[in-house]
């Protein structure tokens, strides 16, 4: 299993989901996953603080938790089958492990709740992991519709006065 | 506490909000409660028994419960502040302690409808809150005030005029 943290959240332009990204902490990959609206509200609200009003429901989950004394030890990315992303959320149950099987979002959204770790296993993050190209440089290629924006402005007339 | 069942789950014309209906089971009186589109999906698709390729975030927490040998007694709406409903779910845990956690009343009820408890409501909040429609299932004539209006403004006298 490889710890992964929690990159960003991104909304996605083609469709009304989000996509959260995981990067790996000891490393470059990234694993992006897509994931509903309301399970990508639920995670961003919690890693902004943003206040809510009453509590959502992985709050809920997370309160229950609580409640009944019972440790989230992680959460897991743990398989990848016809594109669906599979993941558990595993608890310390009397010294022994439970795993609930979960969505990635749902178990993503109660690990920042309960602040334990994201792991992904190896072969999910082989098959599905990307590496970034250049980290700081968005490169050239993908400003192009910028690029041409820009060059299509005329400067020259910036500072002149009417 | 009176107890209710959950009469329908509608749709506001007006948002994204649904409206759930709480009927109670020993008279004629509804309780109706605003509640966010995805707290609606999550009781609907459970009452209509209607398949989901991975579980939703409420039979995540049912499962929590049943791995953690807890079990939900009952959940009850138990306040109403500022228009906003308050409801408690009230837990056994393993060893015998009742747990008292706070909710919104849409996932207590999206609970509720899955492991099969009761929903009750605080009698207080149903005798001043709750409608009791008319005979024939008509709406109380109070409740219709926009739409009186409406009809009110209406020209019928043109209504056949070329």
């Amino acid at each position: 299993m490889i710890e992964m943290k929690i990159e960003s959240v991104r909304v996605s332009l083609m469709s009304p989901n989000q996509v959260v990204i995981l990067k790996e902490v000891d490393g470059e990959r990234h694993l992006p996953i897509f994931i509903g609206k309301t399970e990508g509200d639920a995670i961003t609200f919690q890693l902004n603080g943003a206040p809510v009003p009453r509590p959502l429901t992985h709050d809920l989950a997370a309160s229950i938790l609580t409640a009944l004394e019972a440790t989230a030890s992680h959460v897991v990315i743990s398989d990848l089958r016809n594109q669906h992303f599979y993941a558990a959320l595993v608890l310390k149950v009397d010294e022994t492990e439970v795993m609930l099987d979960a969505r990635p979002s749902d178990a993503i959204a109660i690990a920042v709740r309960v602040e334990c770790p994201i792991f992904v296993e190896e072969h999910v993050l082989d098959e599905a992991g990307v590496q970034p190209a250049e980290r700081t440089d968005a490169g050239n290629g993908n400003l192009g519709a910028f690029e041409d924006f820009l060059s299509s402005l005329d400067l020259s007339d910036l500072d002149t006065d009417k | 506490m009176v107890e209710v069942k959950v009469d329908a789950i509608r749709i506001s014309l007006m948002g994204s909000h649904r409206v759930v209906v709480l009927k109670d089971q020993g008279s004629n009186r509804y309780l109706s409660i605003w509640i966010g589109q995805p707290e609606a999906d999550a009781i609907t698709i459970h009452m209509t028994d209607s398949r989901v390729a991975r579980p939703l975030t409420h039979d995540l927490i049912v499962s929590l419960l049943r791995d953690l040998n807890a079990t939900v007694r009952y959940v009850l709406v138990n306040e109403l502040r500022d228009d906003t409903y308050y409801a408690r779910i009230i837990i056994r845990s393993k060893d015998g302690k009742e747990l008292n956690i706070d909710a919104r009343p849409s996932d207590a009820i999206a609970l509720a409808v899955r492991v099969g408890c009761s929903i009750y409501v605080d009698d207080e909040i149903m005798a001043q809150h709750s409608q009791e429609p008319d005979d024939d299932g008509a709406v109380a004539d109070e409740d219709l005030g926009a739409f009186k209006d409406f009809l009110g403004s209406l020209d019928m006298d043109d209504l056949d005029k070329k």
